[in-house]
């Protein structure tokens, strides 16, 4: 059991990264529109984001410092000023929609009007990140989270063709569409590698009070949590083909998503599926909130950390409560949830050069890291996601907008 | 010096900038709406046959009693948004050739925005259920021809 909770941190960064809201409907709507066919780019971001994250938090365990000081230290203070401001918009804007994701789960839930759950949402999200201990914060969103496990079973239960899931683990192109088809690799492959993920991991390592013993947990805590994560994206998937491709339907609400586990498992599934949203939602929430919290406070060198108080942190406390209280605004005008946090995947991904980067220097810089600097396969490892993640950086926009946002 | 010239290089930078964001806002805002091009109106109507087929796949879960009624009366609501929002989206110009294409069209998206509606008010009665269903598949035909027309 210890050894479960050890990893919740890998756990609730990797759901709130890979099932959010946006994620919940993209691979939905990608299942329906080419099968199983989108299958190896969960493959190849899943690595991606393990390689970046095992780096990070090793940087962090190792040198005691956050990425964002990383980013600091690594570029000029003007790139970094930069990235910080937007990579702290990407974040407001993920918030705001996982706000309105919580309220559109918890209306499922209860039947209540949208705006009334809205404020329950964000007043639970400030009760959350203020009142609960880091590791309990991990532990409720990261290991409820797992609910959402229901829709590997039900992705099992609606029994797919095994094999042409199988060749879904190898790239392929379709037969038509095949524009849109590489805004969905884009746009799920940036989902998965999200750098709010990486932000909150390796803040979350200090958190933790990771050191150098601690570097076996992170590669188990990186390993699993990430790969939990590319499981649940490849069981929505494949449930959103053999559900949704059968019917010729592409989802475009968060509430359509749980038919699968419904169709699947009745009552049971929908309910299932609805808590794991809840609070895999809820996760995702949390760490845009606090991950923008973390980005100011450690850029700037001021005094961060969940453990302390609002005298001892006090930009920091005030950091995510504004984050968490403009994202309630803005989901209170009543625009789309679903629709902002597109847009925030795909900006997220120009950001990511300027986040990754930092820490593949640092990591293989054997000056600082010592006996923990990479391996040559970690660094060619890296090399390698980095100049995916430039193409896909440069391609995103064009192909947002080529692709009237994958609508074809 | 060399601050002072960057400095009035950056008023006069954004001064433009400003300048041409208002001069295309203006712009924007008097020119007519251009026609729908068709590309744009097979996309409308793909995605009105999508909501459709949702429609028939969550009638037919609701009638069987896999659904709690607070998520089928929220449900029914977002589709009915759905539909509304794309409903918003047709109601733009069109080209003369598309101009009996867009009337059908819209004429489908306001009954299945009544399907859902009427879904939401008779989700525990299964005959009313089986009745919206085949409204549904109706008007998803329809929208498949309609497709195949384009």
């Amino acid at each position: 059991m210890n050894a479960i909770l050890d990893l919740a941190l890998g756990i609730m960064a990797a759901l709130g990264g890979f099932v959010d809201i946006g994620e919940l409907v993209f691979t939905a709507q990608g299942g329906a529109k080419f099968g199983y066919m989108l299958i190896w780019t969960v493959v190849v971001g899943t690595i991606g984001i393990m390689v970046y994250g095992e780096m990070a938090g090793r940087i962090a365990a190792v040198l005691q410092k956050p990425t964002f000081e990383i980013i600091r230290e690594q570029a000029s203070y003007r790139s970094g000023l930069i990235t910080l401001v937007a990579s702290n918009i990407v974040n407001l804007l993920t918030c705001t929609a996982e706000i309105g994701g919580i309220a559109i789960v918890l209306q499922l839930l209860f039947g209540l009007e949208y705006r009334l759950m809205l404020i329950a949402a964000a007043g639970l999200l400030c009760i959350a990140v203020y009142f609960l201990k880091f590791e309990w914060m991990e532990r409720v969103f990261g290991l409820m989270g797992l609910a959402l496990l229901v829709y590997a079973a039900a992705a099992v239960a609606l029994k797919p063709d095994w094999s042409a899931v199988a060749k879904g683990f190898l790239p392929q192109l379709p037969q038509d569409n095949v524009v849109v088809y590489f805004y969905y690799v884009v746009g799920l492959f940036s989902s998965i590698v999200m750098p709010y993920e990486i932000y909150f991991y390796s803040s979350g390592a200090i958190e933790d009070k990771w050191t150098v013993k601690d570097l076996p947990t992170n590669v188990l805590t990186a390993t699993v949590g990430f790969t939990l994560g590319g499981l649940l994206s490849i069981a929505l998937i494949v449930a959103g083909a053999n559900l949704f491709g059968s019917h010729g339907v592409v989802p475009d609400t968060l509430s359509a998503t749980a038919l699968p586990a419904t169709a699947a498992f009745g009552i049971t599934g929908l309910l299932f599926a609805l808590l794991g949203m809840l609070f895999a939602i809820g996760g995702a929430a949390v760490e845009t909130a606090l991950a923008g919290a973390y980005n100011v406070t450690q850029f700037f060198g001021l005094a961060w950390g969940k453990d302390k108080n609002i005298k001892q942190a006090p930009v920091f406390h005030a950091t995510w409560l504004v984050l968490i209280g403009s994202g309630f605004a803005i989901a209170m005008s009543g625009i789309n949830p679903v629709l902002i946090v597109e847009y925030s995947v795909v900006f997220a991904v120009v950001v990511l050069p300027f986040t990754y980067y930092p820490i593949l220097k640092t990591a293989r810089d054997k000056k600082l890291m010592k006996g923990h600097a990479n391996s040559p396969l970690i660094t060619a490892a890296g090399w390698v996601y980095f100049e995916i993640i430039t193409v896909a950086a440069i391609s995103a926009i064009p192909l947002m907008i080529a692709t009237h946002m994958g609508e074809g | 010096m060399a601050y002072q010239i960057r400095k009035w290089v950056g008023i006069a930078g954004g001064s433009i900038l400003v300048l041409v964001a208002a001069v295309v806002l203006v712009k924007t805002a008097s020119t007519e709406p251009k026609p729908m091009p068709v590309e744009e109106f097979g996309r409308h109507v793909r995605a009105l046959r999508s909501i459709a087929n949702e429609i028939v796949l969550f009638s037919a879960q609701l009638e069987q009693g896999k659904l709690t009624d607070s998520y089928a009366k929220v449900h029914c609501e977002k589709l009915q948004e759905e539909v509304r929002s794309r409903r918003r989206q047709l109601d733009d110009p069109v080209p003369p050739e598309l101009a009996e294409p867009h009337s059908r069209a819209q004429i489908i998206a306001d009954a299945l925005s009544a399907s859902s509606g009427e879904l939401s008010r008779h989700r525990t009665n299964s005959g009313e259920i089986q009745k919206i269903r085949q409204q549904a598949i109706h008007l998803q035909q329809q929208l498949g021809k309609l497709e195949a027309s384009l």
